[in-house]
């Protein structure tokens, strides 16, 4: 019984989660950029070991009307570690995603942008930055560059802060995992 | 809580000028959100665990719960708004240190105002909520809110609300209508994360670090250059009166109205929040870092114009805002408001040339004294400079001082005071010693009132002054202690100081003259230098630090030097004051500016009875009243004032010991209090004399014991008073009756006997006995022993109150039996109680017998009208009655009988004894007595 509880509970939030993404799709205009396949770097250089993983799975959406964009990135599409074992710790032990499986920045671009002619723009993306069940307003640098205007492409490059989203790294392996982790996007979105 | 003082100690040559800073970190693991000052000067740390405030010198932490995030604090009257970073809204009060929960917003607050009513609530995405006496009001995108992301909120003097957001600023008009800012697009960037507005300029700080000023009434824009504070991001700023406080991602700065660097504060830190106090002290907090600064109060210049100061050892300011200053090498002119440096070419025949003193003259010259070259005149349009001889001996050539009026020159040199007409080409210089015919000495400084006075500070002759033509000799007259001084200042009319070498300052005043030292505030009593600020302020500098006199109270305010690496020493005549109110003073170590904001407000340590705990526990101010069982009190001291100084303390209970005590732990404990009224008195000061001190008061009582209080005793004593009345009384009443009693029985065994023994009776019985003594000789014999029974029960009875009413019949029986042989069958007694239980009825004795006396006495008892005397018992009375033959003489004695009856009843029952008389009957109602 308590299972089914909780099964219930946890489509439930599930059902919200995606009822809200749809709220945010026709909230918006009809037209909006999409990516289903962005990929995101990680990049963990500490003093013993650097750690590099990649995902080619993150999804966007952007909505030009007024600058909202949502994306989410499953955590255990990371591949690239140094080992199997690795990639096991960074997920069982850091980013806990059996317990929080994805990460989402939901916000806006403070810049204006001209979505009809090409062109390239030094952007800052504002928005609630999910991770580890924690949420955090960050500020993010990018560049976003109107390719025609069916195509946007977007770069950015930041660092996370693992203590700000409570992630502890245990005094042993501090050497081999960097306090600040450098994260690379790169997706071009289309025209939907 | 550990804390860590670490002295700042970062020294970066820029360009332009900049200033050591007067500011100490008090670090912490702390990490602080934000900050707020209160009415009593606390400053209030919101952090991420919770509420805590700078007390007496340290970080306390304010018992509340942990997981609360402060994001903002607004001081509110007694209450404290709190908001939180999950969005809660909270007030604690800080008279009853109680937390309460106001709402949810839902988003991180973060900005807190209030202003005439009003109280405005900013989120960062949620908008922002007002409330004031009419209501709450949201305001977001739903009603007009250009953005949700609120990060500054300020409510002007017009009731429109100023709200910076990710769009820029937003103005929200008295009718609720939000509109966006017509200037946004001068601003070079849109997320504004701080602004300030003042007059008719608008200050804005973004997030890309930009720092502009708007002109509101021309709409133009300066845009700051930021290559001296290269910051990130501009967290928050604050407008002082010369400069600009800011807190950025990479430190906090001082600027000036131009944005250039002044003095930085602390770098490679982020600062997220500028505060300023009551002191005018600016408070900075940041991520483990909370810092405060002097602010604009005390600078330490230590390049100006691209110039070391080091050593400067003359400054001058003149009335069009040049200040003339001499650092190592040269003689300068500085303009305080182009900010342009010049140097004043000085052609001597020296290399190495010692300036002492400058002094601009009414009509704009530059004179200039030197050590050993004499006296020079510089024209400040041309700069051309000359020579003016004074006297050809070689110790005029060592000028100490120069001052003047519109028609003379005064120069002291150590050959004495030199004077010269000034308004001619040819200066002619006599020696005022020799006019008055005085001794020459060092005159360390001579100086012009606004008495037209001049006074002298000499070494060996005092104080000398020049009035109306008449040198007089002002130590002899005032009799100071010693004859070395440095320096003469007139504050007002009413005060003049003096510079003892030494020993402390002297204030003349009309009657009275104050010595001011190192015992009564005083940072030393070396004072090098001193200088008017204002009508109601002295500056004073030592190498302890700047004091700052206030010359009507005498309180000193102290700026001292103990955050400093180096030894600060001013130099004597490098003092001075410009338009702008700044006195300079050059030191050693660069050029001290020094000033006094507007927005200062507290100079000296307030007292402050902190906390009062009674028993251990946490009392109010407004509890006044306590228990005799709580006698134990502890009241922790206190000053608010945030400045680095040693602080006095002394307190003393009134009520309990007049004297004062002094104390350096800030406690002070009184067990076992007596009951009584006492007052607790805190003074602290800045010095140990307790001049100026400040006070705080708490007077409370504590009540006798309710045994001991007057009510219970007068209560007392009345019910003893009541009690011992009622029981005399009570006593009396008894004894009296059982004298009545006694009187009653008495007289009733008089009236019976007086009947038995009456002739009347015996001789009745006699002339019976002799009667029947021939008919029956065996009844006489009965007849004479019933006599002599009755007789004996008679007198048996004498000495008892009550009879049992058996006997009262068999006694009335035997009466009877004896008239009987005197009446035969005429007498008849009818005894119908015979059949009832009677043993428990009392009666006072001879009653019955009286009664039936009193029958046969008034009635006639004959064979044709006999006598029937009938007894009859009901259920309270008895009942004795007869039928009535009443004799026509009428016998005396009747009422004494049935009176002696019915008081003899009085005594034992309320009941009265009725008495019934008809035409043929005569009943008597004796009511029942019950043992």
């Amino acid at each position: 019984m308590k299972a089914l509880w909780f099964f219930l509970c946890s489509n439930f939030t599930a059902m919200i989660s995606m009822l809200h993404f749809l709220f945010f799709f026709l909230a918006g205009s009809h037209v909006h950029y999409q990516t289903q396949n962005g990929s995101v770097t990680f990049e963990s250089k500490a003093t013993l070991e650097k750690i590099i993983a990649t995902s080619h799975e993150l999804k966007g959406i952007l909505d030009p009307a007024n600058n909202n964009f949502r994306f989410t990135l499953h955590l255990n599409s990371f591949n690239g570690f140094n080992s199997g074992l690795q990639k096991n710790h960074y997920a069982e032990n850091y980013v806990e995603s059996e317990q929080y499986p994805t990460a989402v920045f939901n916000g806006k671009i403070i810049e204006d942008i001209n979505y009809s002619s090409s062109g390239s723009y030094d952007v800052r993306a504002k928005g609630d930055f999910e991770l580890h069940g924690l949420v955090s307003n960050k500020i993010i640098h990018a560049t976003l560059v109107v390719l025609n205007p069916n195509q946007l492409k977007i770069h950015a490059n930041f660092e996370l802060n693992l203590t700000e989203f409570n992630i502890k790294v245990p005094r042993l392996v501090h050497k081999k995992v960097a306090e600040n982790i450098t994260i690379n996007v790169d997706c071009i979105l289309n025209k939907q | 809580m550990k804390k860590i003082y670490l002295i700042l100690l970062v020294l970066i040559s820029l360009p332009h000028g900049f200033a050591y800073s007067f500011g100490k970190i008090q670090e912490e693991k702390l990490s602080c959100n934000t900050l707020s000052t209160d009415a009593h000067n606390t400053i209030w740390i919101g952090s991420s665990s919770g509420l805590y405030q700078w007390r007496n010198q340290h970080v306390q932490r304010i018992g509340l719960p942990t997981n609360l995030n402060i994001t903002a604090i607004r001081s509110f009257h007694h209450y404290l708004i709190l908001g939180t970073r999950k969005g809660g809204v909270y007030t604690y009060s800080l008279e009853f240190k109680k937390l309460n929960f106001i709402a949810d917003l839902k988003a991180e607050i973060s900005c807190i105002e209030y202003t005439n009513n009003l109280m405005c609530i900013a989120t960062k995405g949620h908008g922002f909520v007002t409330i004031n006496p009419f209501g709450i009001r949201k305001y977001s995108t739903d009603n007009g809110l250009k953005d949700n992301f609120i990060y500054t909120v300020s409510i002007q003097p017009d009731g429109s609300i100023w709200t910076s957001s990710d769009m820029g600023i937003q103005i929200t008009q008295t009718n609720h209508q939000t509109e966006s800012f017509a200037l946004n697009r001068l601003i070079p960037d849109r997320l504004i994360t701080c602004f300030a507005k003042q007059n008719h300029w608008l200050y804005c700080g973004t997030q890309r670090g930009d720092l502009c000023k708007l002109n509101l009434d021309n709409d133009s824009i300066t845009v700051f250059d930021k290559t001296s504070w290269n910051s990130s991001e501009v967290h928050d700023l604050k407008i002082l009166d010369h400069s600009i406080a800011i807190a950025t991602e990479t430190g906090a700065y001082l600027l000036d109205m131009h944005g250039q660097l002044i003095e930085t504060v602390q770098t490679g830190k982020q600062l997220t929040k500028v505060e300023i106090d009551h002191e005018a002290n600016l408070w900075f907090c940041g991520n483990n870092i909370l810092v405060s600064s002097l602010g604009e109060q005390l600078l330490l210049l230590r390049t100006l114009g691209g110039i070391s100061t080091n050593t400067t050892h003359t400054l001058f300011a003149d009335s069009s805002n040049n200040l003339y200053l001499t650092p190592d090498q040269g003689l300068y002119q500085y303009n305080l408001t182009s900010k342009l440096l010049r140097l004043i070419p000085f052609n001597t025949s020296s290399n190495q040339i010692d300036i002492t003193s400058i002094y601009v003259d009414h009509y704009g010259k530059l004179w200039v004294g030197t050590s050993g070259e004499g006296l020079f005149l510089i024209d400040t349009a041309t700069f051309k400079c000359r020579q003016i001889p004074i006297d050809s001996s070689h110790e005029t050539s060592g000028i100490l001082s120069i001052t003047g009026n519109e028609e003379t020159i005064w120069v002291s040199s150590l050959n004495g005071v030199w004077f010269s007409p000034i308004n001619t080409s040819d200066y002619h210089f006599n020696s005022l010693e020799d006019l008055y015919h005085k001794k020459k000495y060092y005159v360390y400084q001579v100086k012009k009132d606004s008495r037209n006075n001049l006074w002298m500070a000499t070494d060996g002759q005092g104080i000398l002054k020049l009035s109306d033509g008449l040198l007089s000799d002002f130590n002899t007259q005032k009799k100071f202690p010693t004859k070395v001084f440095y320096s003469v200042e007139e504050v007002n009319e009413a005060s003049l100081w003096l510079n003892a070498s030494s020993d402390g300052l002297y204030c003349v005043e009309k009657d009275s003259i104050f010595h001011l030292n190192q015992d009564n505030g005083l940072s030393s009593n070396d004072i090098l230098c001193i200088h008017k600020y204002n009508d109601d302020y002295l500056v004073a500098g030592s190498a302890n630090g700047i004091d700052l006199i206030n010359v009507h109270s005498k309180a000193v305010t102290g700026y001292t030097f103990e955050s400093m690496r180096t030894t600060i020493i001013p130099e004597t005549n490098s003092i001075t004051l410009d338009q702008d109110h700044h006195i300079y003073i050059g030191t050693n170590y660069g050029i001290l500016n020094m000033y006094v904001p507007s927005y200062k407000s507290q100079f000296v340590p307030h007292a402050r009875i902190e906390d009062i705990l009674v028993m251990d526990k946490s009392s109010l101010r407004s509890h006044t009243n306590y228990s005799y069982e709580e006698n134990f009190f502890r009241f922790f001291l206190s000053a608010d004032y945030n400045s680095e100084e040693t602080i006095y303390f002394r307190y003393k209970l009134k009520g309990w010991n007049e004297n004062w005590n002094n104390t350096i732990d800030k406690t002070a404990q009184f067990p076992r209090l007596n009951p009584g009224r006492y007052e607790f008195i805190l003074e602290t000061s800045n010095n140990k004399n307790f001049l100026n001190a400040t006070r705080d008061t708490y007077a409370f009582e504590i009540s006798n014991p309710f045994w001991k209080k007057s009510w219970f005793v007068l209560c007392i004593l009345t019910i003893f008073g009541i009690s011992f009345y009622y029981y005399v009384r009570f006593r009396e009443l008894r004894i009296s009756r059982v004298e009545q009693l006694e009187k009653e029985k008495v007289i009733a065994e008089f009236e019976t006997l007086k009947h038995q023994v009456s002739p009347h009776f015996l001789f009745n019985s006699f002339n019976t006995l002799i009667q029947i003594i021939d008919e029956d000789k065996e009844q006489a014999i009965e007849y004479t022993q019933m006599l002599s029974d009755y007789y004996r029960s008679l007198i048996s009875y004498r000495l008892v109150d009550l009879v049992s009413l058996n006997e009262e019949l068999m006694l009335l029986e035997k009466y009877i039996y004896l008239q009987k042989m005197r009446f035969g069958d005429s007498l008849m007694l009818d005894n119908r109680c015979k059949s009832k239980p009677i043993c428990d009825i009392e009666i006072p004795p001879l009653t019955l017998q009286l009664l039936a006396e009193n029958a046969i006495k008034h009635n006639t008892v004959s064979s044709t009208k006999p006598l029937t005397i009938q007894i009859e018992l009901t259920d309270d009375s008895i009942l004795i009655s007869n039928n009535l033959n009443e004799k026509v003489t009428k016998e005396a004695g009747e009422n004494i009988g049935l009176q002696n009856i019915k008081n003899r009843f009085k005594l034992f029952t309320k009941k009265d004894v009725e008495i019934h008389k008809t035409r043929t009957k005569f009943v008597v109602v004796l009511p029942i007595l019950k043992p």
